[in-house]
């Protein structure tokens, strides 16, 4: 699901292996193409799920301050709310700042960042970005009147009382504003609005809040939110 | 081959059976153009693995230089026979990285390096909802400049708000203005910020041992001088040469925003006005960098690193001096594997002579004349015929000011600043791809923005480099 996402939603910018030649790419014109740019005299356009794709690649990780503070930011909260590891240690400043692609100058003597992510860096986003978006569920789910972004989602015994219905629908629309800055494509839309079918199948009881916490984790963690 | 060549660059040899012409001038002259020789010149490694062992160029060269002739060539024999023997392989693919040496010389690239190659692939544009894929965008540029500059992305209402200016000039003079803003955030210059990042490499701190603020187990020096200089230099319109040069020093004062205030005197430091320069004689620079030997040659070498690009240990900026080293410490760098560095690094070294790093309290991180005789009679018989003047660039300098000044006013200052921000707001060092840019923001950090930093960051943020996805 979320490599899916990622497809269609944050490969724009980076290059990807499974390189799809459309004919036709609708607003594109078409598969191939010629034409110009600043980077050079012209050539074959490379589609990526429909969206031409870069040349450049010159995506980068925004990195522990950038990353948490974009995080918290995008969920409303502040920077000391994101992640805690025992509920005590900042995860992004801390512990893991260096899997984050931060440096630690002082005491350890690593002046400057990794200049590639490491392999624990997907680890340690998925578990902070699962960190915030758990924290900001619970406190809206648990203070309804206050609640600042997962609101207006009708629930019956826990599952969500229509899919298909205008909150989840604004829901997703609001997550994609603030983890991608823009409004979702309606493939995107019906991504998550079939993410939430699934996870009713495979955890019934509690389909709501399993859904807006996988929701806001695929946001959030995808490579769109992640990189710059 | 060419190991003269680059090893002459400046001449990595000492003994005078070794010392060798500026190969890489002969080098540049045939390939002025060159973006190796357009910011600076080739290093020791373009030819060697480490020399006098050559890499793959260098070993192909070799055997079209003079073939026949008696080794080792003569200077002249040597600086007649490299053009022929450069032209000879231009067409030969040394690194099997099917391009040619001639192209990757005139693109930039490594002809040694199998994954060093010219990657300009045509960039044909196209539509993406987002972004203006291979064009500059300036749409893209806004949020990239607030994440680099400010530590946040816009939100989308923010966004909305940019869309919604006028043409893409409003927007540019937007990005401009938002650029000024963040510069003044703590995020950019506040304690710990983008730019004490930038500094690190530099002052290399170790809390153990920092005195005053964050105090540490063994206090000897207060490394947020450093930071504070380096911070000043780089911001408000100052000169960013200051950072060498100075003979003052900066306080840190608040935050949010954070001030750095000029100042005569800091109780953290005790080099006199007279000799000091910048942060090449700070107390954590003397105390680190310095520490307890009579040549420092450490110092001299990380001040080449820090504030010049220039990497001793890398091979770069061999800049040998006839003559050299002589060895007035009795280390015994005269031996040959040794000469070939140590006849650029002494006398880089020379002008630290007479500042002290480590000692008793009184005499801790200051000048003292006559330093060697004083505290290291017996360190060598000719130790205290070092002199104080020494060489950089193949220039004399009498002291170290004189050091910093011949330094800070040269191109690889400029390059080496603009280095630094180039890797910090495009991810990377300048590419072969991206040279001709880089040249003209670092000349222009000299000849437009008269070294400050503010009208190399605008100047930066409109690149192609920076501004197209």
């Amino acid at each position: 699901m979320r490599l899916e996402l990622l497809a269609v939603v944050s490969l724009a910018l980076c290059a990807c292996p499974a390189v799809t030649e459309l004919p036709d790419a609708g607003g594109s014109g078409g598969g191939s193409a010629t034409g110009g740019g600043a980077g050079g005299g012209g050539g074959s356009i490379d589609l990526d799920a429909g969206i031409t794709r870069s040349a450049k690649g010159r995506l980068r990780f925004k990195g522990n301050e950038r990353f948490t503070v974009d995080l918290a930011v995008g969920l409303g909260g502040t920077v000391d709310q994101v992640c805690k590891e025992l509920g005590q240690y900042d995860c992004s400043f801390f512990v893991h700042p260096v899997a984050l692609g931060g440096v630690e100058p002082y005491g350890v003597g690593l002046y400057e960042p990794p200049s590639v992510t490491g392999a624990t860096t997907s680890l340690v986003v998925e578990r902070v970005v699962l960190s915030a978006c758990t924290a900001r569920i619970n406190a809206d789910l648990s203070n309804p009147a206050g609640a600042l972004i997962f609101k207006g989602v009708p629930v019956s015994g826990g599952k969500l009382s229509a899919v298909d219905g205008p909150g989840v629908r604004a829901l997703i629309v609001d997550l994609a504003q603030r983890g991608w800055l823009r409004d979702p494509s309606e493939a995107e839309v019906a991504e998550l609005v079939q993410l939430a079918r699934d996870v009713e199948v495979a955890q019934p009881n509690d389909a709501a809040k399993q859904w807006m916490q996988a929701a806001c984790f695929a946001v959030f963690s995808s490579a769109e939110a992640v990189f710059y | 081959m060419l190991h003269r060549v680059f090893a002459a660059l400046s001449v990595c040899l000492a003994a005078a059976a070794w010392a060798k012409p500026p190969a890489a001038d002969v080098f540049c002259a045939r390939y002025p153009t060159s973006p190796t020789c357009v910011s600076g010149r080739p290093a020791c490694s373009y030819c060697h693995v480490a020399p006098p062992q050559r890499n793959v160029f260098g070993e192909a060269l070799e055997a079209q230089l003079a073939p026949g002739a008696a080794r080792p060539l003569s200077d002249g024999d040597f600086t007649s026979a490299l053009p022929g023997a450069l032209a000879a392989i231009e067409g030969a693919d040394s690194d099997g990285d099917n391009v040619s040496n001639l192209l990757e010389i005139q693109k930039g690239t490594l002809p040694a390096e199998r994954r060093s190659f010219p990657n300009d692939v045509p960039c044909a544009g196209g539509n993406n909802p987002q972004f203006k894929v291979c064009q500059y965008d300036v749409r893209y540029v806004y949020r990239k400049v607030l994440l680099d500059f400010c530590g946040y992305s816009p939100t989308f209402a923010m966004l909305k708000t940019f869309d919604a200016l006028a043409d893409d000039a409003a927007r540019r003079a937007f990005v401009d203005t938002e650029l000024d803003r963040c510069v003044t955030t703590d995020f950019w210059r506040g304690k710990h910020g983008a730019l004490w990042k930038l500094a690190h490499p530099k002052i290399r701190p170790v809390s153990s041992l920092k005195s005053g603020e964050d105090q540490g187990q063994i206090p000897l020096a207060d490394y947020y001088d450093d930071y504070a200089l380096f911070t000043y230099a780089h911001t408000d319109d100052h000169d960013v040469r200051e950072v060498i040069t100075a003979d003052f020093f900066v306080q840190r004062i608040g935050s949010n925003p954070t001030q750095y205030n000029k100042v005569q005197a800091l109780a953290s430091q005790a080099v006199d006005q007279a000799h000091r320069a910048g942060n090449m004689t700070s107390a954590w620079t003397l105390t680190y960098f310095v520490m307890f030997t009579a040549l420092p040659r450490n110092a001299a070498s990380q001040m080449y690193r820090a504030y010049l690009g220039l990497d001793i240990a890398k091979q770069e900026g061999l800049f040998s001096v006839a003559n050299e080293p002589r060895d007035y410490d009795a280390k015994g760098v005269q031996a040959q594997a040794c000469a070939a560095c140590h006849a650029t690094l002494d006398p880089l070294s020379y002008p630290y002579r007479n500042y002290n790093g480590i000692s008793l309290n009184q005499y801790s991180n200051r000048y003292i004349p006559n330093r060697l005789e004083l505290f290291f009679p017996n360190e060598a018989s000719t130790i205290s015929q070092t002199p104080e003047a020494g060489m950089l660039f193949g220039q004399p300098v009498a002291t170290l000011r004189d050091w910093a000044r011949v330094a800070a006013d040269s191109d690889a200052f400029l390059v080496s600043t603009t280095t630094d921000y180039w890797k910090l707001l495009v991810g990377h060092p300048p590419t072969a791809e991206e040279n001709e840019e880089f040249v003209t923001t670092w000349r222009a950090l000299k000849s437009t923005h008269n070294y400050r930093v503010r009208g190399l960051l605008h100047d930066l943020i409109r690149t192609e480099a920076y501004g197209a996805p």
